[in-house]
């Protein structure tokens, strides 16, 4: 148990800032995932917490400890690696018991504590094999017993799933989530997989060249998300985001529009309210594939007028959805829709969008509009 | 009718072509290789002293049986097993110590690896003439040695009369020494390019697991060395028993016999006694003995099987 406190953390590689000045308090027991492109420097966030990399500036507290000094070996976590990195020449027992025995554990407890964690990521007929007997899922169910026998105050993930086949991640992701509600310890977990990070979480951080980009719970991060990259990077397929220009019309009681390229999309009051200086100003109109209907089948609100004109580019039947690649103005957005629909390829229709959930996006930066200033 | 199957004629000579190809190099192989071995056992089997040219003739296993029943023969065997076991020993001890030092980054590690290949560029006579230099009756280290010798007399109390090269135990303990030091670079790029093949998320998790740097060398490092070790165990065990280039420059196989390794014996037997029979019988007993070694190591190597995770 404890809580993780890193304190403006910046690491420098050379000229490259990896970290830059990242302040986060991670809660007593809660699961909180870095997330981010690789090279964001969410890996050599972890690696500080971990202490495998010290850090440049600033520091590192687990409760009312220090530990920015303090080696790996001296602090209380684990760690799971993506290539789970066991021990090949020892058996997985003695991987297991390793970090009991350079503790100075004794053999009896060493046994029992081993055989615990065993059982509970349900490897005890593994127990006499070497590791490059194992399949993927095998090895990574023994890189996390190595972990939990410690029964740690941090446990620290470094991308734990990415080297599974995709049937075997899910697996795995459900196992992580039982076990993280079973052992009552901190988790900072670190993935590129945006719909790992979204199951997973308490919390996320989202990271992008070294900076937190935004912290949240998955709900919040997903739907009101901080700027155009969190927008992207977060769900799938990634947010539609189309330029355009905030108009108030002339009839209409002064109603605003977004308009762009062979799209104009009615945004509400409450929303331009948000903005300054509102009037011409250049935004990214973002809007989930989820969040746009198409014409006769998912209208919103019907009697609504159509936000643009299209025709289908490509069709992706998914299963239970069907994903249509259309074409506005020379942009692809991607539409969800029914399964049934017998949209295809060359097919014109109308576009909605559910007004209540589009966002908008400085046309510059790329900061969102919505969040409260 | 018989009817000409172009196809299988054109597989006949798809068949022919390779063998062909390959018999330029098969015939160098059975030439300079295959004929020599054979032509030596054959020799070792007949009365062959260049002494006696007239009385060649067979005679079976008598060269083997001779040399087996010869205290020469032992007493080299003896001092070929300490300076082979020496050398291996000394090797893979300096030769892991360098290669654990060279795999740290600092300054000038580029220049300091090429350095290292300078030992083993030297052909083993030069380097038996050197270390002659250095340990002969005016070398630097023969003077230093001495030194030490009289410093160490003089604060114990001690009597310990140092006489050079001309004391058996300094003139093999030096010729193990000059091996070592030739045989060491080798070595230590064999061991450093294992050591680079460790993933350093080994090296990371056993910290985590709050591993020492002592418990991370001994659980970590050296478990993963376990094939490099034994490659260079054997290479190193041949080489030990082949010795003979050093130990010619060096000590001339003295003082007395003090140096008379199991190559130094055969030289021996074929160019001062000219016993070409004898000679080879020797040559073939130093074979026997060196792949009886070398297959015991292999056997280790696979019954450990590969390391590779």
């Amino acid at each position: 148990m404890a809580r993780v406190r890193l304190k403006n953390l910046t690491k420098h590689f050379g000229d490259v800032v990896a970290v830059d000045n990242v302040t986060l308090d991670i809660a007593d027991r809660e699961f909180l995932t870095l997330l981010g492109p690789s090279g964001c420097g969410k890996t050599t966030l972890l690696n500080m917490i971990a202490g495998l990399e010290s850090p440049t500036a600033g520091e590192v507290w687990f409760d009312d400890w220090n530990v920015t000094a303090v080696p790996p070996e001296r602090r209380d976590i684990a760690m799971v690696f993506q290539t789970y990195a066991l021990y090949p020449h020892m058996s997985v027992f003695d991987n297991v018991a390793f970090g009991l025995k350079m503790r100075g554990v004794p053999t009896e407890d060493r046994k029992r504590l081993v055989l615990e964690a065993a059982k509970t990521m349900e490897i005890e007929l593994l127990l006499d094999r070497k590791p490059r007997a194992l399949s993927g899922g095998q090895r990574q169910r023994v890189a996390l017993a190595r972990a939990i026998v410690r029964d740690p105050g941090v446990f620290l993930l470094d991308e734990p799933l990415s080297n599974l086949d995709a049937q075997l991640r899910v697996v795995m992701r459900t196992e992580l989530k039982r076990l993280h509600g079973d052992l009552e310890m901190t988790f900072v977990y670190v993935t590129h997989d945006q719909a790992e990070s979204l199951i997973l979480s308490d919390r996320i951080v989202v990271m992008k060249d070294g900076e937190i980009q935004q912290i949240g719970t998955p709900e919040s991060i997903y739907d009101n998300p901080a700027n155009t990259f969190v927008a992207g990077f977060v769900g799938s397929p990634p947010i539609n985001l189309l330029k355009g220009v905030l108009q108030q019309q002339e009839s209409a009681a002064g109603a605003w529009r977004v308009v762009g390229d062979g799209f104009a999309c009615n945004v509400s009051q409450s929303m331009v309210e948000r903005i300054e200086d509102p009037l011409g100003r250049e935004v990214f109109l973002g809007a989930r594939a989820e969040d746009i209907g198409i014409e006769s089948e998912t209208n919103p609100e019907p009697g609504n007028t159509p936000v643009a004109r299209a025709s289908v580019v490509v069709r992706e039947p998914m299963g239970s959805d069907l994903y249509l690649t259309v074409d506005v103005g020379g942009s692809n957005v991607k539409v969800r829709t029914r399964p049934d629909s017998r949209m295809d390829r060359g097919d014109g229709l109308d576009v909605f969008f559910d007004s209540e959930k589009i966002h908008l996006f400085d046309g510059q930066t790329g900061v969102s509009l919505m969040l409260d200033r | 009718m018989t009817v000409l199957n172009p196809s299988h004629l054109m597989s006949r000579t798809r068949d022919a072509l390779p063998l062909l190809l390959n018999l330029p190099a098969v015939i160098l192989l059975l030439a300079f290789i295959a004929y020599p071995i054979g032509i030596s056992f054959w020799m070792s089997l007949h009365r062959y002293n260049l002494r006696r040219p007239d009385q060649v003739y067979f005679h079976g296993l008598d060269n083997y049986a001779t040399i087996l029943a010869s205290s020469e023969f032992w007493n080299a065997l003896w001092i070929s097993l300490y300076f082979t076991f020496m050398a291996v020993l000394l090797v893979i001890v300096i030769a892991m110590a360098i290669a654990l030092l060279l795999h740290e980054s600092f300054r000038g590690r580029g220049v300091v690896r090429a350095l290292l290949l300078i030992p083993w560029a030297i052909p083993g006579v030069v380097n038996g003439l050197m270390w002659v230099g250095l340990l002969g009756d005016y070398g630097a280290f023969n003077a230093m040695l001495a030194d030490s010798v009289a410093v160490v007399n003089y604060l114990f109390g001690l009597d310990i009369v140092y006489t050079g090269m001309a004391s058996p135990f300094v003139a093999l303990n030096a010729a193990i020494g000059a091996h070592v030091w030739r045989s060491v670079p080798f070595a230590c790029i064999i061991f450093l390019a294992a050591i680079q093949a460790i993933p350093t998320e080994q090296y990371r998790a056993a910290r985590v697991d709050g591993a020492t740097s002592w418990n991370r060398f001994r659980f970590i490092t050296l478990p993963w060395l376990y094939h490099a070790v034994l490659v260079v165990a054997i290479f190193e065990t041949m080489n030990g028993f082949r010795a003979f280039d050093l130990i010619y420059a060096l000590t001339g196989g003295g003082p007395g016999d003090a140096t008379h390794v199991i190559a130094w014996q055969t030289y021996k037997e074929a160019f001062a006694r000219l016993d070409f029979g004898g000679a080879n019988a020797y040559s073939y007993l130093i074979t026997v003995i060196t792949m009886t070694l070398a297959v015991i190591y292999i056997r280790l190597l696979y019954r450990r099987g590969l390391v590779q995770g």
